[in-house]
């Protein structure tokens, strides 16, 4: 009997990991291994191209803009979900949730859809000389609606979980909304707030869909890192696709991983600290 | 990405050494006070909902108005011829159905991996349980190229498969691999912390009431991370419906066989068909949210079932 | 005549439809400790928030001091609230949580630096917590965390203290020490202060009167002495102590007891339904003949207690020990005169 289970549990151990490497650790390995073919001099000389250089200005640019954007708002309609009670709450929620489950395509549709050449406020924009789409402003709108809902959805339970007291302590003690906002409620959050904003930057910096079908694709001015990988693997330039793409997974799996470690450690501390609850 | 969790309960009244006294109707409040519930002074409300509905309204509401309206601009009848082409049922068939199975398998795979994690604890598990979110932190692009390479004629998974005739590359098998790969871990990821959180007292139970090892993965853990399971599924569906970037370059994208309905989308955009990539835009969100619904209400009937087949 | 320390008329507070407060009067003079009692869900949380300012929408008109506060917003009501669960800022040491109160206030009326460190170090001291200064409120225990709750309501020298069951959390042990010890600091504060509390005890013993709530309305306002001799209704009589109740019919100016017409009592009330309560320890028992028979006797202490069994209700009562015991199966009779008798208006 307990040689049958030992023997089930190494059956199991060794599928999961078969699984596990076939499924998830060999592509990353592939993916290392396809930009070092040539060696590491190669694969770093790639990046001595002005259109990718160019690609990680406005990637890191489109970061630079839409992470505090949807941050700031996402912390103040995380406070307004979890403080207040009131009509049209639940169809907020919803709105919020929504950008999760649309398809990036769709996320870059929308917006030609308004701003593009035949798009509802196309030739207004045109007979104004203002380009949305094929432009930064399009690239900037696309990355935030796909970002969108990231850093609401971290803060939020947090929030809710810390309950009103801490507020209304802190109003009794005569504290105004700032006070109250900046340094009983923003402080109370920290690292959820920061596991939000890594998570944002991580999609932000390797959303594909959404900026493609904005973007227009031109070289060294609206192209973004993964565009750019995706130029260069169609143009059969794998060792520079591999390069741009390895260093892309590095920076999108240190936030990821800097997020886990986030969340770990706030798991292995236990409880919620202090007692503002 | 973060999934649901049921919220914490709640502490209930105190109790007192009072007896309730015949004769005045005893009435409860519907809620305690200052608990998070009803009307709050709490300063900062018309900030935080000014800027809470500008952001929403600009950013959501205003793209969603033009995604479900465009696609009608030509008429319902053009709507529909638009949607029923050959080479739009084809990609919308394709994305639907390799979604659903690649959620399937994600969901057989993701069980595997959690119950391992959680019940086995292999060697490096913990290793094993971070690798998991490995998709999560590959950006869509790098997947899809390196899984269009890793499985192409020369890959090194590929080339061994086309030695035995195996095509994977450029098929819907391709977009399958590609679907599993970025789906695996919300199944694990919803189903692990279930798995995790299971009181051993519950497996100690059913042993000492003289139940096998096996009947107690069926009969008494299964059911109870069947909803976790389904959330997980259907997070993987959802996701595998609009994947993009991961797919593309393993598709092959041919008309009627293997291309998906975002990559239609792409195209009728090119083509300056607005109304028919909005069509196609449209059908996907209401299935994906279909998809979501259904799965809530699975899982709000699943209780029932589970309570009905566990033994104890 | 009190200088008023605060004054509620005709308070009335809805949650959505259902009134959870429902036409408060109620003046506390200045210096008083009133203890706020009832049972669980009567709105004793609820009406101590509507003082503080922290349920809107109610209506009636409320002043601290000489001040009309109805229309003041929480802030500047100038109160130090305690909170149930204290609602310490747990990001911010005791010391930081302490000075919050001071430090909040615009730049005008804000005290200096050195000034507010001094404030926070003589508070720390005097709820006897100035050792746990530069703590985190995670690293205290239940009594600490309530000391420091205390030291921040105070920071803002606040005319009014209210306090949410303050004790709830703390162990019994605890409890006893601190209540004592918050009774003293009110009264060299000289605070006015509003205590909430479902425990009756508790209320009895550290507060100068009671007010009685039950479903959001006030049954009672008196000393603890004066709602034990004098309640209004049952309901009062039997949330201060442990009571016997028994349904009566009052004819001819007796009052009946149903089962127990021996038992009969004079009282001044019309005829009609009634309800006599008693305390236990009231009750006289009469060994011999009755409508009683012991079950159970058991001497704890000075007293016995009995178990009584009257056409099948149990009921029980505490004699003196030194009477002549029964034994279980004896039959007696129940003398009830020491009982309180209220009609039941029909």
């Amino acid at each position: 009997m307990s040689l049958r289970i030992r023997a089930t549990r190494w059956l199991l151990g060794s599928a999961a990991w078969i699984v596990a490497i076939l499924l998830l650790v060999l592509p990353l390995v592939s993916l290392f291994g396809e930009a070092l073919r040539h060696g590491l001099g190669a694969a770093l000389a790639t990046l001595d191209d002005p259109d990718a250089l160019s690609a990680i200005e406005l990637s890191l640019l489109v970061v630079a803009i839409c992470v505090p954007v949807n941050t700031v708002c996402g912390i103040f309609a995380a406070y307004l979900l979890t403080k207040y009670e009131f009509s049209g709450r639940g169809v907020i929620l919803v709105l919020i949730e929504l950008p999760l489950s649309v398809s990036p395509v769709v996320a870059g549709l929308v917006w030609v859809l308004l701003f593009g050449g035949r798009g509802w406020f196309g030739p207004m924009l045109t007979h104004n000389h203002v380009q949305i789409t094929f432009a930064l402003p399009g690239i900037l709108l696309a990355t935030l609606f796909v970002t969108f809902p990231f850093v609401v959805r971290t803060v939020m339970p947090v929030l809710d979980a810390r309950g009103r007291e801490g507020e209304e302590a802190a109003t009794m003690l005569g504290a105004g909304f700032w006070d109250i906002f900046l340094r009983v409620t923003l402080p109370g959050i920290g690292w959820a707030l920061l596991s939000g904003v890594l998570l944002c930057a991580a999609r932000a910096l390797g959303e594909f869909g959404a900026v493609s079908v904005v973007s227009g694709h031109i070289p060294g001015v609206t192209e973004t890192v993964p565009l750019r990988i995706e130029t260069l693997y169609n143009d059969y330039q794998g060792v520079a696709a591999f390069t741009l793409a390895a260093l892309l997974a590095l920076a999108s799996g240190l936030a990821v991983g800097l997020r886990g470690m986030l969340e770990w450690q706030h798991r292995a501390t236990g409880a919620p600290r202090g007692n503002a609850a | 990405m973060t999934l649901a969790s049921p919220a914490p309960p709640r502490p209930g009244p105190l109790a007192t050494s009072f007896e309730p006294v015949p004769g005045r109707p005893r009435h409860v409040p519907p809620a305690g006070p200052g608990k998070g519930h009803g009307p709050t002074v709490i300063p900062g409300y018309r900030l935080s909902l000014g800027i809470t509905i500008a952001w929403v309204s600009l950013l959501v509401l205003l793209p969603l108005a033009a995604l479900a309206a465009r696609p009608w601009e030509h008429g319902a009848g053009w709507l529909w011829h638009s949607l029923t082409q050959e080479r739009a049922l084809a990609a919308l068939r394709l994305s639907f159905g390799t979604a659903f199975l690649a959620a399937s398998l994600c969901t057989v795979a993701g069980l595997l991996l959690a119950w391992t994690i959680a019940r086995v604890r292999p060697a490096g598990w913990r290793l094993l349980d971070a690798i998991i979110d490995l998709p999560f932190a590959l950006p869509t692009a790098v997947a899809g190229i390196t899984l269009a390479t890793l499985y192409g004629r020369h890959g090194w998974v590929g080339a061994p498969l086309a030695g035995a005739g195996i095509k994977v590359a450029y098929t819907q098998a391709g977009i399958m691999i590609a679907l599993v790969f970025v789906g695996l871990p919300f199944v694990v990821r919803s189903t692990l912390p279930v798995l995790n959180d299971l009181p051993h007292e519950l497996e100690e139970a059913a042993q000492t009431l003289g139940a096998r090892p096996g009947q107690i993965a069926l009969r008494v853990l299964l059911p109870a991370i069947l909803p976790a399971l389904v959330t997980g599924f259907g997070l993987a569906f959802a996701r595998g419906v609009g994947e993009y970037g991961s797919v593309i370059f393993i598709a092959g994208n041919r008309p009627l066989v293997s291309e998906i309905a975002p990559l239609l989308i792409v195209i009728r955009l090119q083509q300056f068909d607005y109304a028919g990539a909005a069509a196609i835009g449209l059908v996907m969100l209401l299935g994906a949210a279909l998809i979501l619904v259904a799965l809530s209400l699975v899982r709000a009937l699943l209780p029932a079932m589970a309570g009905a087949r566990q033994p104890l | 005549m009190q200088a008023s320390g605060v004054e509620l008329a005709g308070i009335n507070c809805l949650f959505g439809q259902t009134p959870a407060i429902r036409d408060i009067d109620l003046m506390v003079p200045k210096g008083e400790f009133l203890a706020l009692v009832g049972p669980s869900g009567a709105g004793k949380t609820t009406l101590l928030r509507v003082i503080a300012g922290l349920e809107p929408g109610y209506t009636g008109r409320l002043s601290i001091g000489t001040r009309d506060v109805t229309r003041v917003p929480a802030r500047e009501r100038n109160i130090g609230f305690v909170f149930q669960s204290y609602a310490l800022f747990g990001h911010m040491s005791v010391k930081e949580n302490v000075a919050f109160g001071l430090r909040v206030r615009p730049w005008r009326r804000r005290p200096a630096r050195h000034v507010i460190a001094q404030r926070v170090r003589e508070l720390l001291e005097l709820v006897q917590v100035a050792h746990l200064a530069n703590r985190r409120p995670g690293q205290l225990s239940g009594g600490q965390r309530q000391r420091v709750a205390l030291a921040r309501a105070l920071a803002i020298e606040p005319e009014l203290l209210l306090l949410d069951e303050p004790f709830g959390a703390l162990d019994p042990l605890v409890r006893k020490d601190i209540r004592s010890w918050l009774r003293g600091l009110h009264d060299r504060l000289g605070l006015t202060s509003i205590l909430v509390t479902h425990d009756q005890g508790e209320a009895i013993e550290v507060a100068d009167r009671i007010a009685l709530l039950r479903d959001g309305a006030l049954e009672q306002v008196g000393t603890p002495e004066q709602l034990d001799r004098h309640p209004v209704n049952a309901f009062v009589h039997q949330f201060l102590g442990e009571s016997v109740r028994f349904e009566a019919t009052v004819r001819d100016g007796r009052a009946i007891p149903h089962l127990l017409e021996a038992s009969a009592i004079p009282v001044a009330l019309p005829d009609g339904p009634a309800v006599i309560s008693i305390r236990p320890y009231e009750i006289g028992l009469r060994g011999g003949e009755g409508a009683g028979t012991v079950l159970f006797a058991r001497r704890i202490g000075a007293f016995t207690r009995y178990e009584i069994d009257i056409s099948g209700r149990v009921i029980e009562a505490l004699a003196p020990a030194i009477d002549v015991p029964l034994s279980p199966g004896a039959r007696c009779t129940l003398d009830l005169s020491r009982a309180h008798v209220f009609g039941v208006a029909a």
